[in-house]
């Protein structure tokens, strides 16, 4: 390693020294506000003489006085101006308004180029798009915005949880989600700890071309966030304040005329009131016809709480909050000639849907720069405070759908007091009062996270940059879950009396039966309390190098290159102890009863793995108009085995402004723009040795074998220990990705209408999956280079400026993109593979897009008829598994449209995904206790099974006749459950994401506050519609069951939809 | 602009130096020890695992669920039934059996086999050192070996167990795995008789034996009289079996008191270290009931038998309901109001969970049967009476009764064992049996019930007894009889394809282990 490092000094230093000074004109080009312009072009009029200046806008041109300079650049007026003696000349540049190609973006390394140079795709998203609608997290302001960008919001709740792709998946079980670089450097933290008022900007690089230089971490592509660092002029402070609400937007479909019955008396005559249970959770009990009935046992003092026996549809509404979350941000920013500083300051309180379930986010950030002659320093730093305290918010939302629609839930809230709503009194035989739950089961994480860099810069020659930048990120996440006892009464224990209602309704009659809490799973004293409580920590050090050359070589060509090394280790560390049954409800695991937990109730580990990476890239430039860029990196990975340590990666890509190179075709001013570009990459990772995270230590030791402590152990003093059912495997290769790009921008009518056009293809080989093996070889899995995969997709970005005028500017943004993946092989004759995560209906299947969704399906005949037997009219469920279909869509449309009149900003953003399934799991508990839509969808009668055949002889007859034997409790929650490919349907959905409108008021109105500069407010409203088929009766198709790779399932266990809607008023001094 | 260079050369080259600072030999070596699992474990600590996880395949319910293992052979063998409070699985009801019927016996078997194989790997070239170690693990590949094949006839063999350098294990022929199984007793007995002292003992470590070598001899002429003897009914079959008990007695086997039984301590203070038979049907750590316990109940045909022969065990099998006797349910019996679980008895024998001396389930710590006395009695007895071992068929079978009696705690119990067996009739008079296999066989089914539902199963598959053993009553049962096997593994069906498809197609009612008739 050495000796490339060394080798790497001596070629600076031969390259320095090569150089010669020139005597020169030397200017520097800033905007209206004081903001550096880099890369303008700088030409002696009347000569070839032609430089760009560099990133701080700084050039040096051989001129005379009194010679005339044009200074031109995308997004710029041309203009002309005289050299005069003085030794820095200013030249202030003045933008054009509106244009809509991006000037300048920020690339891999935090190395600022033209737009027009770059060979593969990228896009930036401005501070001001990004926080329309106040988003608590920056990826849900990116939603809709950019093409081939996904972001999945897998759940409800306090501080959702996201899932990010770029142009779709590519490893099967490794990450599939793109990097995240701020200021410059790996970010490991949870991204909702980013505070979106602090960034200035987001660019998006798409491909893995763009991103090679990152090495395996990015072939995902890169999220490079920019925070603010203050601007030049006078300082200000911002103050603004938000005010959100939330409400439950969708929720399942539900039926309103049965009431209880779960199989104990068979519900044939649905008027017989007498097969009505009161105690029970299921809903498959004779039809709701308003008489007065029992509900519950009777409780200790003999009374019994009487419900009309009719359905109470509001009620699951009812239970839910309006949310509210209020965000107040403060920021003062200032800077001059050499310096800059920002800092800021976010609060954010919410409370959620679900009664209960709050949480606080505190951001503290400080930024800025110093410059002194040739050296200047930048830093940045940022601490977030994150705490949530919430209830078992899943279980509680299933318990409260699955409520029979005669239970009054909501009269039923106070646990304390009610001796209906208590834990001896609820109704419930099988749940507790979800009020109780929420009181008594708390969830609370705190996370503390601290990131800060520092960054070095020397620049000795004009054309030679030389950076150091050193950051740290620390993120601790504190977890601590308590739940109460759960005690009975001796009488809620021993009761055996049960009132039902008589047959019509008319008086009601006792009967004995077992008690409620030996039947079930409750203790006989009920249960004791629980706590676990744990620590999780996950340190990044990063320390890159980078020199970079900007050097015109002659009048035609210009070189520019960066050579540099990047080191990165991580460490991650858990802590995890769980007291099952506390002897009093203290917590603290010290209380625990019984012996102290072992194996799968406590845990802890430590995890480190290093990377150092080296790397360069050059562009050559030729007159500006035809651009070269290559990249190479080569990673040592530590958690590789010595022989396969080394991963090259590299990227070749071109750019040709045609608009430049033929100026002819620009001359009809129609085509103002036109670029052509192409690019190819190589890349790899290793990331699935640590089944999908996003962080190289999750997976150091994935290859070698290992031992863990064998089921039950230790007894006492007595170990024992079972090899890993993991085939290891120490000759684990990198998985490789090569993609080619090609694209296609064009600007008309002066750029006022920017099209971009894009083909990629990506195809991972050697991709690195734990495969899993029969059992009969002794392990259950093995670690393999083996699977092969193939993306291609399209993505069109339309940007127009469609009105433009002194009072109306009207901009459209569209955006789409087109994926297609193909899994082409996983390991030998493996067709399938289980992409583990909570959803085991996600596989990956040769021949398919991936994830695709395997369940059961009803068995049919080669028409696609459901077979039924010819005496039970009953279908019967398929032995084997099938595909339903992708679980990513395949078509996504991104709209964004901003509208300027006068004093006023309308902003609308809304998206279309389609072509691709979902599976409602959520439908299938539903239809367990018979609250669902569907399990009445027949009456609760018999019936003739739809589009049903009977087959004899190998022919199939269409089925019109024989009903199905039961159509109540014998059908829905056992056969017709069982068939998961019932609960499966599109996911296709059309949301409108963001509306906002914004007022400026105006200086005249706020003269009597001299100090305030601007004021603005806002109102906005974040998923206020979504558009389903009428198929998905469920929820939101876009929830997951967590963030890895098995996407396309909901289950009961997630919280329902929302919106929400905002006010904010802020205000500059 | 020297100066300027000087500098530049200066800052570069400490810059450089501060990234790689960290990169010292061995920076990038960091991955290759594990820190939170070891990569080597001697082989004590293996096979106490291993022989945890064998208990747990032998009397557990290793995958859970109410589909697995022994749970579906106690059902089949009329011991077992199901509740009538849970919605009825049809499939379960009508032996319609999936592929994910019992999977987890398979699934749970081959890593364990895998383990024992790392004990033979580590003593690989000192077995010298290993006698006693490789001695105990050819004996427990066997005893599981065994079991898969009484279950599933032909499986991998010779080809399993080498994952990484063959992901896709062939089958072998059942008829050839059995005598391998065998000569593997065979060799182990000579490698554990050979034993210097120079030999590593698993002393605590053994969990069934305590390091007691002598005891593992037993066990081996135990599992091998119990391999051979389901050879009766196969095609030379006697003459094998009467080869292969060559140089064996009455003594060479478990005798009475001498259960073999896995207890790596196992206790009440955590679910997962109760007894596995006592965590599946018997009571939580806080005496609740297991999660299966409401769900299996007993079965009418067991509870009828017993009832008929006045049998003191009826009890101590099942539980009392809340009118004080032991009442079962049909086997797929729809009957819905009468057959509540307030009705219809329980299994275990312990109303309470509380520790006791008497009952299928005593407490959380019991040890967990491997091989009981009771059932190599019944093999002694059979093998004596078919002529292939030399001794009193008769005083065979007593001791057989009279184990079953002692173990499960009947009081007095030989007097109580006399008492029984002299009552008239072939299902439990030996002496005036008018058919001694039969009784034998009968009993021996009486004496297993929940402690080796599987070795009864191989004796109905091989010899039809009992023969009344009654079908499911559920509504659309098609099935003649219970059924012959299990059907291969899902597992097996996606990552072994090609093998296992090469058995060809698998009923699982009609198609037969080699050795049944």
């Amino acid at each position: 390693m050495r000796k490339i490092l060394s080798l790497l000094t001596v070629l600076l230093l031969v390259i320095a020294s090569a150089n010669a000074q020139v005597r020169s004109v030397t200017g520097k080009v800033t905007d209206a506000s004081g903001n550096v312009v880099p890369y303008v072009t700088v030409t002696v009029k009347g000569t070839k003489n032609t430089v760009a200046a560099n990133d701080q806008g700084i050039f040096t041109i051989k001129a005379k006085t009194g010679d005339v300079l044009a200074i031109s650049g995308i997004g710029l007026q041309n203009q002309e101006v005289k050299v005069t003696n003085e030794p820095m000349l200013s030249i202030s540049a003045v933008r054009v308004v509106n244009n809509l190609s991006e000037v300048v973006v920020t690339t891999a390394l935090g190395i600022q180029k033209q737009s027009k140079e770059l060979g593969y795709s990228a896009t930036t998203v401005q501070s001001k798009d990004l926080v329309v609608a106040k988003p608590v997290s920056v990826v849900n302001g990116l939603t809709g915005k950019v093409a081939g960008l996904q972001v999945n919001t897998t759940n409800n709740g306090v501080f959702a949880p996201t899932r990010v792709t770029l142009r779709g998946n590519r490893s099967l079980t490794g990450n599939n989600q793109p990097l995240v670089v701020v200021d410059g450097a790996i970010f490991y933290n949870d991204i909702s700890t980013l505070n979106p008022d602090d960034i200035n900007d987001i660019n998006v690089l798409k491909g893995a071309s763009a991103s090679a230089i990152y090495g395996s971490d990015a072939s995902n592509g890169v999220l490079i966030i920019t925070t603010k660092k203050g601007t030049r002029g006078k300082a200000n402070v911002t103050f603004s304040s938000t005010v959100q609400m939330e409400t439950l937007s969708y929720q399942m479909a539900l039926q309103n005329q049965f009431g209880s019955n779960g199989g104990e008396q068979f519900v044939n005559d649905f008027t017989d009131l007498s097969t009505y249970i009161p105690y029970e959770n299921q809903s498959y009990g004779p039809r709701f016809n308003g008489k007065m009935v029992p509900l519950g046992r009777p409780v200790a003092d003999g009374s019994l709480l009487m419900v009309p026996y009719s359905a109470q549809p509001d009620e699951k509404k009812k239970f839910f909050n309006t949310g509210i979350t209020t965000q107040n941000n403060l920021s003062y920013q200032g800077g001059d000639d050499n310096s800059r500083f920002f800092m800021s300051l976010q609060d954010i309180v919410t409370k959620a849907i679900m009664p209960g379930d709050m949480g606080r986010r505190d951001v503290f950030r400080v930024g800025g720069s110093k410059t002194y002659g040739i050296f200047s320093a930048s830093y940045s730093a940022a601490y977030t405070y994150k705490h949530t305290d919430v209830t078992n918010t899943g279980t509680v939302y299933e318990n409260v759908m699955n409520t029979p629609a005669q239970v009054p839930l909501t009269s039923l809230k106070d646990w304390r007091n009610n001796k209906f709503a208590d834990l001896n009194g609820y109704y419930n035989d099988y749940f507790d009062n979800p009020y109780w739950d929420i009181d008594n089961m708390r969830n609370k994480t705190t996370d503390n996270t601290f990131t800060g860099n520092v960054q070095f810069n020397l620049k000795p020659v004009k054309w030679l940059n030389l950076s150091y930048r050193l950051s740290a990120s620390d993120w601790t996440s504190k977890y601590e879950y308590t739940q109460n006892p759960k005690i009975y009464s001796v009488y809620a224990r021993t009761n055996s009396t049960v009132i039902y209602s008589n047959p019509s309704g008319s008086a009601l009659d006792t009967v004995q039966e077992s008690p409620k809490y030996t039947a079930s799973s409750a203790g006989a004293n009920g249960i004791a309390a629980a706590y676990t409580s744990s620590e999780y920590n996950n340190f990044l050090l990063s320390s890159d190098f980078v020199a970079s050359f900007d050097k015109n070589l002659n009048n035609d060509f210009n070189l520019k290159a960066s050579l540099g090394t990047s080191f990165l280790d991580n460490s991650i560390s858990g802590i995890y102890v769980s007291a099952p049954a506390l002897v009093v409800p203290v917590f603290n695991i010290t209380n625990i009863s019984g012996i102290p937990s072992v194996g799968s109730t406590g845990n802890n580990y430590s995890k480190e793995a290093r990377k150092l990476g080296v790397f360069g890239e050059a562009t050559v430039g030729y007159k500006n108009y035809a651009f070269l860029h290559g990249s190479y990196r080569g990673d040592i990975d530590s958690r590789l085995s010595k022989d396969n340590r080394f991963i090259p990666y590299w990227d070749i890509d071109a750019s040709f402004v045609l608009s430049d190179m033929f100026p002819s075709i620009v001359k009809n001013n129609f085509l103002s723009f036109a670029k052509l570009r192409a690019a190819y990459s190589v890349t790899g990772n290793a990331s699935p040795l640590g089944g999908g995270s996003q962080y190289i230590a999750g997976g150091a030791y994935g290859i070698y074998p290992t031992y863990n402590v064998a089921s039950g152990f230790p007894y006492g003093s007595l170990g024992g220990y079972a090899i890993n059912t993991t085939i290891a495997n120490p000759n684990i290769k990198p998985e490789k990705v090569a993609e080619n790009e090609v694209g296609v921008e064009l600007g008309f009518l002066k750029n006022r209408f920017y099209f971009t056009g894009v083909y990629f293809q990506s195809e991972l080989t050697d991709g690195i999956v734990t495969a899993n093996t029969a059992s009969s070889t002794g392990f259950y899995n093995a670690l393999i280079n083996a699977a092969h995969t193939k993306n291609t997709g399209l993505e069109f970005e339309l940007k127009a400026n469609v009105l433009r005028s002194k009072s109306v500017n009207w901009n459209i943004t569209m955006n789409y993109t087109h994926i297609k993946s193909n899994v082409v092989s996983i390991n030998g004759g493996v067709q399938s593979l289980g992409l583990g995560g909570n959803n085991g209906n996600a596989f990956a299947v040769v021949g398919n897009p991936f994830p695709v969704i395997q369940t059961r399906d009803w068995v049919r005949d080669a028409a696609g008829s459901v077979i039924v037997d010819g005496v039970t009219g009953n279908p019967t469920r398929a032995s084997a598994l099938s595909v339903f279909g992708g679980a990513t869509p395949t078509d996504i449309v991104g709209l964004t449209t901003s509208l300027t009149w006068k004093s006023f900003v309308f902003t609308v953003t809304g998206d279309y995904r389609g072509g691709y399934k979902i599976f409602n799991s959520i439908g299938q508990y539903s239809d367990f206790t018979g609250i669902s839509q569907t399990s009445a969808s027949q009456n609760r009668q018999r019936f003739v099974f739809p589009n049903s055949v009977t087959v004899s002889g190998g022919k199939s007859t269409p089925n019109t006749t024989i009903t199905t034997d039961d159509g109540n409790f014998n059908f829905w929650p056992g056969l017709y459950r069982s068939v998961g490919g019932n609960y499966v349907t599109s996911a296709s959905a059309l949301k409108l994401r963001e509306v906002a409108i914004g007022y400026e008021i105006p200086k005249s109105a706020l003269s009597w506050a001299k100090v305030v500069q601007r004021a603005t407010f806002t109102v906005s409203g974040r998923n206020l519609l979504m558009i389903r088929p009428k198929t998905n009766l469920w929820t939101d198709p876009e929830f997951s069951e967590d963030t890895g790779n098995g996407v396309g399932r909901t289950s009961e266990n997630q919280a329902p939809p929302s919106r929400i809607f905002s006010a904010t008023l802020s205000v500059t001094f | 602009m020297l100066k300027k260079i000087r500098s530049t050369f200066l800052i570069s080259t400490s810059a450089l130096l501060l990234v790689a600072a960290g990169c010292k030999k061995g920076t990038f070596d960091i991955n290759a020890n594990n820190p939170n699992q070891p990569s080597t474990v001697s082989p004590n600590l293996i096979l106490s695992g291993a022989l945890k996880s064998a208990a747990d395949l032998s009397v557990g319910n290793p995958g859970g669920g109410s589909q697995s293992g022994n749970d579906l052979f106690n059902l089949y063998m009329g011991y077992w039934s199901v509740s009538g409070d849970y919605i009825p699985s049809s499939a379960l009801l009508t032996y319609n059996l999936t592929t994910d019927f019992g999977s987890s016996i398979w699934d749970n078997s081959y890593p364990t086999l895998e383990n024992l194989l790392q004990i033979d790997k580590y003593y690989a070239s000192t077995p010298v050192a290993g006698a006693n170690y490789l001695g105990i693990s050819k004996i427990m590949k066997v005893f599981l070996y065994q079991r898969l094949v009484d279950i599933y006839n032909n499986v991998p063999y010779s080809a399993a167990l080498n994952g990484g350098a063959n992901n896709f294990p062939a089958y072998d022929n059942a008829t050839a795995i059995y005598p391998s199984l065998v000569n593997q007793l065979d060799s182990a007995v000579t490698m554990i008789k050979a034993a210097t002292a120079a030999a590593d003992n698993p002393g605590g470590y053994d969990v069934m034996y305590g390091g007691s070598m002598t005891k593992w001899v037993t066990f081996a002429n135990t599992l091998k009289l119990r391999i051979l003897m389901n050879l009766t009914q196969s095609s030379g079959g006697p003459a094998y079996i009467q080869s292969k008990l060559t140089g064996l007695t009455t003594a060479s086997f478990i005798g009475t008191g001498a259960d073999a039984t896995v207890n790596p301590g196992y206790n009440n203070g955590a679910g997962n270290q109760q007894n596995p038979l006592w965590q599946e049907i018997g009571y939580t750590t806080t005496l609740s009931d297991a999660g299966n316990k409401p769900y299996f109940r007993a079965c009418s045909y067991a509870v009828n038998f017993y009832k008929a022969t006045s049998d003191p065990r009826i009890s101590l099998i099942y539980t009392v309901n809340s009118n004080g006797v032991v009442q079962g349910r049909a086997f797929g019996s729809t009957a819905g109001g009468t057959e509540h679980n307030t009705t219809i008895s329980g299994i275990g024998g312990n109303p309470t969970g509380a520790t006791q001396t008497s009952g299928l389930l005593k407490s959380a710590s019991q040890g967990a049967v491997i091989l009981s006395s009771t059932e190599s009695l019944f093999l002694q007895a059979e093998a004596v009476q078919r002529g292939y071992l030399t001794g009193s068929a008769a005083t065979l079978y007593q001791s057989a009764v009279s184990e079953s009696f002692r173990y499960l705690g009947v009081a007095s119990y030989a007097a109580a064992a006399t008492t029984y067996t002299a009552q008239p009739g072939d299902n439990t008079n030996f002496a005036g049996s008018s058919n001694p296999i039969k009784t034998i066989i009968i009993q021996k089914w009486a004496a297993l019930n929940t402690i080796d539902p599987l070795e009864s199963w191989n004796d109905w598959r091989r010899l039809g007894i009992p023969s009344d053993l009654p079908v499911s009553v559920y509504p659309g049962t098609t099935a003649a009889h219970v059924p012959y096997r299990l059907l291969y593994p899902t597992s097996e069906y996606n990552y072994n394809t090609n093998n296992v498809n090469a058995q060809g197609s698998i009923n699982a009612i009609t198609s037969k282990i080699f050795w049944m008739p």
